[in-house]
C-alpha cells in the first residue's frame, strides 16, 4: 500500500454549492463598512453632542433637587447657604424661581 | 474584470474537491472544512469588483490558506486551554462514523509534521498547482519548498511503515 491509499480524495459533502449560494444572498444583518468614515464621524459627533446636551441638563436637575431641599428642610422662603443669602419665589406654575440674593442672578428650574 | 456570479460557482465547481481535501487533512472535521472553504468564496464575493478573473484560483489558494493558517492557530491554543472534559469540544460524531483505519492512521503520522511541510505536502497533493506556484504562495524558495515536502514525506512513510512512493 502506498501513501496515495492514506491520502486517496475524499467526496466534499453534498450540497455546497446550494448551501453556498444562499449564504452568499443571505442579507447581511449589519454592514458597517458601507458607513465607512463619513458615517463614524457624523455618530461620533452626534453622541458628543447628545453628552453635551445631557451632562449639564442632568447636573441642573441635581442642583435643583438639592436647593429644594434645602428650603423644605428649612422650612423657610429665605436661606443662607455658606454665608449666601438664598430666597425662593417659586414655585411658579411651570417650576420654581430662585434668586441669588446679593447680586439679583436669576436661576429658573423647569420641574 | 469583476468577477461573476457565474465564475465564482464554476471556480467553486472547480476547486470545490481539492480545497476540501486539503482542509480536511488539517481539520479532520466536515462541518470545518465546509465552513472555510464557504468563507473563502465569500470573501472573494465581497471583493468581486477588485478581482481580476484570470487569477482567481490562485486567490482562492491562498485565501484559504491564511484563513486555515489563523484557524488552525486559534484550534492549538485552545488545545494548550486546561478546560474540563465537558467544556471541550467534542469530535463531531459524523466525523467519527465515517473515519476510518486510514484516517485514524494517517491523521497520527500527519500531526506529526511541522505545519509549514504539512502545507507543503498537501498543497502538492491537492491544490493541482506547479511548485513554482506554490513556492511563489508561501513566499519561499522552490529549494526549501522540496526540502520540506521530501522531510515530510519521509516522516510519513516512518510512521505509515511504507516505502516512499509519493513524488
Amino acid at each position: 500500500m502506498s501513501i496515495d491509499y492514506y491520502l486517496r480524495d475524499i467526496e466534499p459533502l453534498p450540497g455546497g454549492m446550494k448551501r453556498l449560494r444562499a449564504r452568499l444572498n443571505r442579507q447581511p444583518r449589519f454592514e458597517w463598512r458601507p458607513i465607512g468614515l463619513a458615517g463614524s464621524a457624523v455618530a461620533l459627533s452626534l453622541t458628543a453632542v447628545a453628552l453635551l446636551w445631557a451632562v449639564p441638563a442632568i447636573e441642573e436637575r441635581r442642583l435643583f433637587n438639592e436647593l429644594e431641599m434645602v428650603f423644605r428642610e428649612a422650612k423657610a422662603p429665605e436661606v443662607a447657604i455658606n454665608g449666601q443669602p438664598l430666597k425662593l419665589v417659586g414655585p411658579t406654575g411651570d417650576g420654581a424661581v430662585i434668586y441669588w440674593a446679593n447680586d439679583n442672578d436669576e436661576v429658573r428650574f423647569q420641574q | 474584470m469583476p468577477l461573476t456570479s457565474d465564475e465564482l460557482e464554476s471556480a467553486y465547481r472547480r476547486l470545490e474537491k481539492p480545497l476540501y481535501n486539503y482542509l480536511f487533512r488539517w481539520f479532520w472535521d466536515r462541518a470545518v472544512s465546509e465552513d472555510l472553504m464557504h468563507d473563502t468564496f465569500e470573501r472573494l464575493w465581497k471583493r468581486r469588483d477588485r478581482i481580476d478573473s484570470e487569477r482567481v484560483d490562485a486567490l482562492i489558494w491562498t485565501t484559504l490558506l491564511n484563513l486555515a493558517r489563523s484557524r488552525y492557530r486559534q484550534v492549538q491554543r485552545w488545545q494548550k486551554v486546561p478546560l474540563p472534559a465537558w467544556l471541550k469540544a467534542r469530535e463531531n460524531p459524523e466525523t467519527v462514523a465515517l473515519s476510518d483505519e486510514r484516517d485514524r492512521q494517517l491523521r497520527q503520522a500527519i500531526g506529526g509534521i511541522s505545519a509549514a511541510a504539512r502545507e507543503v505536502l498537501l498543497l502538492e497533493l491537492y491544490s493541482g498547482l506547479g511548485r513554482a506556484e506554490i513556492a511563489r504562495m508561501l513566499d519561499i524558495p522552490e529549494g526549501t519548498l522540496a526540502s520540506r515536502k521530501h522531510n515530510a514525506i519521509q516522516h510519513l512513510n516512518r510512521m505509515l511503515k511504507e516505502p516512499p512512493n509519493v513524488d
